[in-house]
């Protein structure tokens, strides 16, 4: 940590960032802070804590909110690096303008996110290894249709809409979400409808999802969120070859708008 | 570089007390989101807190102090619109006395702010006529847990709930208004807690419950007697529990003997059965815990509702360990605050009788002046008294009684019949527009401060950017205002020297400093600087020594259906706004979500009066009358109807009575006698 501390420092120092941003920890707060010339004596709080923020998205307000090219800096986890080349292909904003600051998982943490993220999802699919392991979803899966609407709606019928999970998830940024339409789902019902509101986000982020599981750590009524976005991407990646968030270059196979653009030029 | 920052912060809405940060650039806040590693919420919110940050830039902000000029407000400075303050309630008090004048404080406001607020009142106007909309919600509570317990207050932590292996749900919403006090019921479900849910409406912690009694409004203390009934005839009380730390036993069991369940079966509308099982499954399945709201509070039976659910714990032995308790849950965000704060007529800071001479005393030398002898007047009385001439000024801090106290017509009336009425808010409400003079208020995320939510959790409010205009937090308005009155004893440079002042004076908060809160999360009592606390109230023995068992006897409501009535109609909040929608109404994703009321009727009363859903019907009570659209739904129990008060049009609250609750002086919100009519 001391060693990310010091190169977050001399970024800054030598003028090759304009701002660093990461989480520190004052007290009992643990926050995310956008670490410049003015206020580096906290670089000395930066911490790894076991929640995580939506730094994704934090990162796209630093961006907006940037009056030069100055690049900027960001701490990132091996999941949340994964999310910021997806917003890159999204062109929420440019890589070239960051300065990826790279920090590992506690192994604790590791383990409870069960993160494949660490060994490089992209080499296991090659070497065939298997990857992206999870009990209750191969058991829901192997069940009936009937045992998985059971256990889906049982969980849905928690929900308490509140856009948590759409909020902190790192590759949601439509500026229109579909969730708000009333045409889509009833405004203002409690649970809201099923399994529409919770589908239409799983499908709408397939491709993109990278499993970072943020979405489920943000439902107030733990709902197993993670385990819908992680079926989703196991099929990607086995029936797509293409791997969301493990390349910049390798264009993801949804993408028709870029290719259609690039055929019109 | 626009610096963005995210400021960490307490929710504004409700008694569950969640970590914000406010994500602000320059001098805007563009975000909401949750507190990583919160104690309450830990990392995550609901919708009304993820969204918090649509109403602070909002347009119409009051951003200068008015004074009404010929029936409409103009634009004055802040000197002129404290002199006009100071000498018109001057005039008042030397024409009719200090007591002829009314303040209403908020539970709205920060620790800091009711304390300077009574400070004020009881100081400088010289009278104890200070309350806030405690009255409304849990005055109830504070009466009833200080007599059975000697404090007035949540039981329990929120997490700790997670512990109990049954839930017994009464009068409380837990997942709409409490959400993340759900989460921990939720939780404990998993883990095989059993879930008792009371209430006359299908909400949505019901569908997991293991029972559902819908039991008629105002019916609460036969089904809680019932219960006690069952547990000493079945032999599942606990015998050591009473011994040892109760007094009063036989004289409860005599009293319940007569609540069989054959008999709280004619009055709840309950199966029998039903109570029998609920009662066993709270006993057996230690620890137990109950949890309660409005539902319990708003009777004129609402202290006997608390005591009585006070004696269905003690006689179980679910109370003081981990998992158990009474734990009523408060509606705003600090309003178990501001009761701890003083702004009650009967009670100074930490709950210490305005009637002690000692107590008094020792604020008497503290503040350098003389406080009356006497209480003062509760909310309701004040609006009473207002209404019969008898209060000729007020001053309201951040409340909309217009919109939220009960029989609405009679609250204008009220207003309109004061010689002065000064109103100091963050929005023009439905209340200042009675106003004479209006003075624009920061908002929570404009001042630094304390909030301390329904778990006794004493919690920092910072400053994430500067009011709009010329507003001001309520506690630098306060000091002016005391200025104006030539007093001392107000010069405040900061909240955190108010606060230090504040525990001086309260024994609860002693212990408790600002920079302690930096680094801990605490709960009081906290009674000195290096005491940890108290997450669980009551561990070996009650604050008033032995838990005081009462005898309580089941009251029908104030009104009850009758053939020009026939229904009973029950008002409520909704997940989505808060109170009386200033804030969430302004919020343009809380608003898209509901915006209007409806009444929620079920389909066999509807078939009859011929309505459908989305019709329009005319509710009408013996106060007045409301059109608004019909929710036909099998949630709720037959005879009874269901409206939100949010509403300023289509107002519940036309509807609503003002029967009060002998002791707390709270309004029966929940029992009004009304007719249908379709439109």
């Amino acid at each position: 940590m001391d060693e990310i501390r010091e190169k977050i420092a001399s970024l800054i120092k030598d003028g090759k960032a304009g701002s660093v941003l990461a989480i520190v920890k004052n007290g009992i707060n643990v926050i995310p802070v956008q670490i410049t010339s003015q206020n580096l004596d906290e670089v000395s709080n930066i911490c790894l804590d076991e929640r995580r923020y939506p730094i994704e998205k934090m990162l796209a307000s630093l961006v907006d909110a940037r009056d030069d090219s100055s690049p900027v800096g960001i701490v990132l986890r091996p999941c949340e690096k994964a999310a910021v080349i997806e917003l890159h292909k999204l062109q929420r904003f440019n890589i070239a303008d960051l300065i990826l600051i790279d920090i590992d998982c506690s192994r604790e943490l590791r383990d409870k996110c069960a993160c494949d993220w660490k060994d490089d999802i992209a080499v296991k699919v090659q070497e065939g290894k298997e990857f992206l392991k999870d009990e209750t979803l191969d058991t829901l899966e192997s069940g009936t249709s009937k045992e998985r609407w059971e256990f889906w709606s049982k969980h849905f019928a928690r929900c308490i809409k509140c856009y948590g999970c759409r909020n902190v998830c790192p590759v949601c940024i439509c500026k229109a979400c579909c969730l708000e339409e009333a045409d889509v789902v009833e405004k203002g019902e409690l649970p809201p409808e099923f399994p529409i509101f919770h589908l239409a986000r799983a499908v709408d982020v397939a491709g993109r999802c990278i499993d970072c599981g943020k979405c489920e750590e943000a439902c107030p009524v733990d709902i197993p969120l993670r385990l819908i976005h992680k079926k989703v991407f196991r099929d990607f990646i086995r029936d797509f070859k293409y791997i969301p968030g493990a390349s910049i270059d390798e264009k993801c196979p949804l993408d028709f708008i870029e290719s259609i653009k690039e055929e019109g030029d | 570089m626009a610096h963005v920052r995210w400021i960490p912060t307490t929710c504004v809405y409700c008694g569950c007390g969640c970590g914000l940060l406010l994500e602000t650039t320059g001098d805007k806040i563009t975000k909401a989101l949750p507190q990583a590693a919160h104690p309450v919420s830990d990392a995550r919110l609901c919708i009304k807190g993820w969204n918090i940050h649509q109403f602070i830039h909002n347009e119409k902000r009051l951003k200068k102090p008015l004074i009404k000029k010929n029936g409409s407000f103009v634009e004055v400075d802040w000197d002129e619109a404290l002199s006009l303050i100071a000498e018109k309630i001057g005039s008042t008090i030397k024409a009719h006395g200090a007591d002829s004048t009314g303040f209403l404080s908020s539970a709205k406001c920060t620790n800091e702010e009711n304390y300077l607020f009574q400070k004020f009142v009881r100081s400088v106007i010289g009278t104890n006529n200070v309350d806030h909309c405690a009255r409304l919600c849990h005055a109830s509570t504070v009466a009833g847990l200080a007599g059975s317990f000697g404090s007035g207050a949540m039981t329990n932590s929120i997490p700790d709930l997670e512990q109990s292996k049954c839930l017994f749900i009464i009068g409380s919403n837990t997942t709409e208004q409490h959400p993340l006090v759900a989460t921990r019921l939720y939780r404990a479900l998993k883990d095989g807690c059993k879930i008792i849910v009371a209430d006359p409406r299908n909400i949505p912690i019901s569908r997991f419950a293991l029972l559902h009694l819908k039991h008629k409004p105002g019916s609460d203390i036969a089904l809680i007697n019932s219960m006690i009934n069952v547990i000493l005839s079945e032999g599942l009380m606990d015998s050591d529990f009473i011994d040892a730390r109760t007094e009063g036993f036989d004289e409860l069991k005599a009293s319940v003997a007569d609540y069989t369940p054959e008999m709280a079966q004619k009055i709840t509308g309950l199966k029998k059965e039903d109570i029998v099982n609920a009662a066993i499954l709270y006993a057996k399945s230690k620890p137990s815990a109950i949890i309660y709201s409005m539902g319990i509070t708003q009777h004129i039976t609402g202290t006997d509702n608390v005591r009585a659910l006070a004696n269905l714990a003690m006689v179980t032995g679910n109370i003081g360990k981990p998992g158990t308790g009474v734990n009523p849950l408060r509606g705003h965000q600090n309003v178990q605050g501001s009761c701890d704060m003083g702004a009650l007529p009967n009670l100074l800071p930490g709950y210490q009788a305005v009637t002690d001479a000692a107590l008094r005393g020792k604020f008497e030398s503290a503040w350098q002046c003389k406080i009356p002898e006497q209480n003062g007047i509760t909310l309701t009385e004040m609006m009473g008294e207002a209404g019969e001439g008898k209060i000729k000024s007020m001053f309201i801090m951040g409340e909309n009684p217009v919109v939220t106290d009960p029989d609405s017509t009679h609250v204008a009336h009220a207003l309109k019949s004061l010689d002065f009425l000064a109103v100091q808010d963050i929005f023009m409400t439905e209340t200042a527009e009675y106003a004479d003079v209006v003075l624009p208020a920061a908002c929570f995320a404009e001042k630094e401060g304390t909030f301390t939510n329904t778990d006794r959790r004493v919690q920092r409010v910072r400053k994430a950017v500067n009011p709009p205009g010329e507003a001001k937090a309520d506690w630098e308005a306060i000091s002016l205002l005391a200025s104006a009155f030539k007093a001392k004893g107000f010069d405040f440079k900061s909240a955190e020297e108010i606060f230090d002042e504040m525990r001086s004076l309260t024994p609860q908060y002693a212990g408790i400093t600002y920079e302690r809160l930096e680094n801990e999360t605490l709960q009081w009592p906290c009674t000195s600087e290096t005491h940890k606390g108290t997450p669980v109230l009551h561990l070996t023995q009650f604050t008033r020594g032995k838990g005081k068992i009462f005898n309580i006897a089941f009251k029908e409501a104030a009104e009850q259906a009758d053939e020009e009535f026939p229904f009973i109609l029950t008002t409520g909040r909704l997940y989505f706004l808060f109170h009386s929608n200033t804030m969430t109404g302004r919020s343009p994703s809380l608003n898209a979500e509901v915006n209007r009321a409806f009444l929620e009727i079920n389909p066999a009363d509807a078939e009859k009066l011929g309505i459908k859903n989305s019709e329009y019907v005319e509710v009408e009570s013996r106060r007045g009358s409301v059109k608004v659209k019909a929710k036909v739904t099998e949630g709720i129990r037959e005879g009874v109807v269901f409206m939100p008060f949010h509403f300023a049009k289509e107002a519940a609250n036309v509807l609503t009575g003002r029967h009060l609750d002998p002791i707390a002086k709270i309004p029966e919100f929940k029992v009004s006698a009304v007719k249908l009519k379709k439109v």
